[in-house]
């Protein structure tokens, strides 16, 4: 019984995180029909920056994590103006954007290094509550993941099915040429579309580091899982993603519990391949949508 | 009073294949221009330079008495120039209404969407009844005239419409050429491309045959005369034959 809520627990926590890393991939996946390989340095950068406005600044800890969205957005601006539109028109557009932004990985990487340091740091739980359900324990942190992850994230999906800038993005990721020709900007779009996914990808960095260790690494292990949450749900669902990231949590809370630390990747990954073999539209998709 | 739209020795291409050479071209502030001509000669690319989707490698398209290059597809649109394209899937997962709202506010009408969706469902009364469905799941001909509705939720001045018919069945096609009709009376200027040469000379003013890229024949659309030498020039025989 109490292994049966522990694994929840952690599946809970863990899908939260990745929910936070795969929404925002998902939504650059289907607009931009790139796959955003800064996204795990993104977190990165939006962890030390929370870190820098709490311990340099004197923020307090959710002001700071407020402060490193503000921030990161106006980053998320400029990755876009550097690395996205210089490239997407041309040809093979979306294959130069995402050496781009592998680029970026290392570059963020190295600055964050540089400006840092190499010495580890951590930020502290955010706040104290406790719940104690069959024999599992959520705390601090925890339990805000468990909680604010989808609570985000259903908002977005909300944003994006009941407004007119989700009615707009909606448009751009169904039908890119003719969206266009009803006069809507791509640009705006995606500007948009990355400031939103980089907000989120801070949330999850400033969680994590308050779960673990910070370090200029970081992002890659979540970068790597959030990749296999899109090949499971299916790229450009929101929906599908969620599920997705819910799916990997379990099956990783899952696989950590039965057989240890050490094969749960191992185990994730053998999942994502049998699932790309026997479904490659997702989990949850019907149908491939075409470009 | 100066035209609408003025084409002027447009060039563009695709990489090394030239598809427009020299192409000049005039729209009236009122008037209904066809474009025949077989397919692969030039007339969507022409299309595509003119609403900016496409750049040409010279040449000068003047529309309202501005240069089009130095303006954005989403400005040109909301000046009035607005091009439904060629065989589009439309939004699959958008709802009829919803595509139709989402048109009406790209083009910068967000407050007065609801006006536009009135005028539009008494065009096309058929969207109406429709306003609720996906716009992937309709016919061709529903699709289409779900991409004509968007087009006319803009408000334009010139509406560009490229192979409005193509496969649909005759049926469909007369339907659709009443309701094209009925776009007219709404619109100031058009430039209609279709397969079916009838149909063009019946909805234009004057027509333009398009062959290697260049204007090769224009007159009006009207006479019986007119439809021979179509006739000829395209099937190397007189209409009579073909019946």
């Amino acid at each position: 019984m109490s292994g049966i809520s522990v694994i929840v627990t952690s599946a809970l926590v863990l899908g939260g995180l990745y929910l936070l890393m795969a929404a925002g991939l998902t939504l650059i996946w289907s607009t931009l029909r790139v796959f955003n390989f800064g996204h795990g340095a993104l977190l990165m950068f939006g962890s030390y920056l929370t870190w820098t406005l709490l311990n340099r600044v004197g923020l307090p800890l959710v002001a700071s994590v407020v402060g490193a969205v503000a921030v990161m957005a106006v980053i998320g601006v400029i990755y876009e103006f550097l690395l996205v539109s210089p490239f997407i028109r041309r040809p093979n557009g979306d294959m130069l954007v995402m050496v781009a932004t592998l680029a970026a990985t290392m570059l963020l990487q190295s600055g964050a290094q540089l400006i840092w340091g190499p010495e580890i740091k951590q930020l502290p739980p955010f706040g104290a509550a406790r719940i104690e359900a069959a024999g599992a324990v959520a705390q601090g942190t925890q339990l805000v993941t468990i909680v604010l992850a989808p609570l985000l994230v259903g908002a977005l999906a909300l944003v994006l099915k009941r407004t007119s800038v989700g009615l707009t993005v909606r448009a751009l990721e169904q039908n890119r040429e003719h969206a266009q020709l009803l006069g809507i900007a791509p640009r705006r779009v995606y500007i948009f579309i990355v400031v939103i996914a980089v907000g989120l990808a801070t949330v999850g960095g400033a969680l994590l580091g308050s779960m673990q260790f910070i370090s200029p690494d970081m992002g890659a292990d979540p970068l790597l899982r959030a990749f296999v949450v899109l090949a499971f749900g299916g790229a450009g669902s929101l929906g599908g993603t969620i599920a997705g990231a819910y799916a990997i949590g379990l099956l990783e809370a899952f696989t950590t519990y039965q057989f240890g630390l050490s094969w749960s990747p191992v185990l994730v990954f053998l999942a994502m391949i049998v699932i790309m073999l026997v479904r490659p539209e997702g989990l949850l998709r019907s149908r491939v949508r075409s470009a | 009073m100066s035209d609408l739209l003025d084409i002027h020795d447009l060039t563009a291409g695709y990489g090394q294949s030239g598809v427009l050479r020299g192409i000049s071209l005039r729209v009236g502030q009122t008037e209904a221009v066809g474009l025949l001509g077989p397919n692969g000669h030039g007339k969507t690319t022409l299309l595509r330079c003119v609403s900016n989707l496409h750049r040409p490698s010279s040449g000068t398209i003047t529309f309202s008495g501005r240069d089009t290059r130095s303006r954005s597809a989403r400005d040109l649109v909301r000046q009035g120039l607005v091009h439904v394209p060629q065989g589009s899937r439309l939004f699959p997962q958008l709802t009829v209404e919803e595509a139709l709202r989402l048109a009406g506010a790209a083009s910068g009408h967000a407050r007065t969407w609801r006006d536009g969706i009135d005028q539009v469902f008494a065009v096309f009364p058929k969207l109406k009844e429709r306003r609720r469905q996906l716009t992937g799941t309709l016919s061709g001909g529903e699709r289409q005239m779900a991409s004509l509705g968007m087009g006319l939720m803009a408000r334009p001045t010139l509406l560009i419409l490229d192979e409005p018919t193509l496969g649909l069945s005759p049926k469909v096609k007369h339907e659709l050429s009443e309701c094209i009709a009925r776009v007219r009376q709404e619109v100031k200027a058009i430039i209609l491309v279709d397969g079916d040469m009838e149909l063009v000379l019946n909805l234009t003013d004057r027509y333009h045959v398009i062959l290697h890229g260049d204007v090769v024949h224009s007159g009006p659309s009207d006479t019986t005369r007119t439809r021979d030498e179509m006739m000829s020039l395209f099937l190397g025989g007189s209409a009579n034959e073909r019946n």
